[in-house]
């Protein structure tokens, strides 16, 4: 079991990464506000595909926004970040802080 | 609204409704398609000009027609064709861009017919003149004709008769042929509406409960949303632009929603 955690660190794609960074520095999104954001990182055909699989990791979950009354359509999708995202999240910034710090290090040495 | 909503509750109502646009864009873009020859050969019946000349010198039919020839030739050689487009200004477009004077005469020359009709009547020569000049309108097409009609009439040997209404010929041709290819596309714009609503059905054919909410349901809900905002505050081209991106978008999550997807999300995974 002990092993099992050792070996099972939840590293993020690009894209998570920038999933989740948007959804815990600006709360509770839409897709398209994130497409929005990202600054071209995201795109509309893939951001639901990530999203849906960092759903079943409990990245983040989501919430269907009802239509307010003169519009009418499909009902939106709200997302969030959960707790374990979050931790992933700081745990993989972490990471890469360090990473990074030690090849700036390797790399003058 | 109550009514719609009991319309919608019959399910052929409900499927007509779900898929009014996607039946009828075919319809619609196979329409706009055969329009364009249609209105070609329209405005080419509207263009030909017909005269009938005859000789005020008991000339032979062969002799006349030799002459008329002779004119006919000249119209369309090199020097009459560049004087023509420079005299009444033709391919002004063209000219603007500075095609040289080569390609400008041969553009002429596929644009302006001048010639004998295989119909000709005995005692005399039937000519047609027949010009497609788009860009330039009709009125500078019609000086046009009236230029080399005028070197029928100048011609002191000859009695040059107008005939004002083109063959009837030539129209019921056009019409049988309307009526033909009318038939023909509706065929094949049925199948290309058949076509359309089998790929926008495809998620809901193949592909999980969830996967239509969490994936296929919200990009549906962006695409309304972002049309409607290009509807209500930009151009046709940003709908049009809208309709584009969303149809690559719901193309690509069907791609990574298949297998193939999937095997390159775990390859991706493994590789990280």
């Amino acid at each position: 079991m002990n092993s099992d955690k050792s070996t099972s660190f939840p590293k993020l794609s690009g894209k998570e990464l920038v999933i989740l960074e948007l959804l815990i520095s600006r709360g509770e999104l839409f897709g398209l506000e994130m497409v929005e954001a990202s600054d071209g990182t995201l795109k509309r055909g893939t951001i639901y595909v990530t999203l849906q699989r960092m759903g079943d990791k409990n990245y983040v979950e989501s919430r269907e926004e009802p239509r307010r009354i003169p519009e009418i359509g499909i009902p939106r999708r709200k997302y969030k970040a959960t707790g374990l995202g979050e931790m992933v999240y700081r745990v993989n910034v972490k990471a890469l802080e360090f990473f990074n710090s030690n090849l700036v290090w390797g790399e003058s040495n | 609204m109550d009514e719609d909503k009991l319309r919608n509750q019959i399910p052929i109502f409900r499927f007509l409704n779900k898929h009014k646009w996607r039946i009828l864009l075919p319809f619609l873009l196979y329409a706009g398609y055969i329009y364009v020859p249609f209105y070609s050969v329209n405005n080419s019946i509207r263009g030909v000009s017909h005269l009938f000349v005859t000789s005020t010198q008991n000339a032979t039919p062969e002799n006349l027609n030799q002459e008329v020839t002779k004119i006919t030739e000249q119209v369309q050689s090199d020097e009459s064709i560049l004087g023509l487009i420079k005299k009444h200004g033709l391919l002004s477009k063209d000219r603007r861009l500075g095609m040289p004077d080569n390609e400008l005469i041969d553009k002429m020359r596929v644009s302006m017919v001048v010639g004998m009709d295989v119909q000709s009547p005995p005692g005399g020569a039937s000519v047609f003149v027949w010009a497609n000049l788009p860009d330039d309108g009709p009125e500078k097409t019609a000086v046009l004709y009236g230029d080399i009609i005028s070197r029928f009439e100048s011609r002191p040997d000859f009695t040059v008769t107008k005939i004002a209404n083109p063959p009837a010929r030539i129209s019921s041709a056009s019409l049988s042929f309307r009526i033909l290819i009318a038939l023909f596309w509706i065929f094949p714009a049925l199948f290309s509406s058949l076509i359309l609503i089998f790929i926008w059905e495809i998620p809901s054919l193949f592909y999980s409960k969830n996967t239509q909410e969490m994936v296929f349901d919200p990009i549906r809900s962006d695409w309304q949303d972002e049309r409607i905002e290009a509807k209500t505050h930009g151009s046709t081209i940003d709908v049009v632009i809208v309709n584009i991106r969303y149809s690559f978008a719901f193309i690509g999550s069907m791609l990574a929603k298949s297998p193939i997807g999937e095997l390159f999300e775990f390859v991706g995974k493994v590789a990280r």
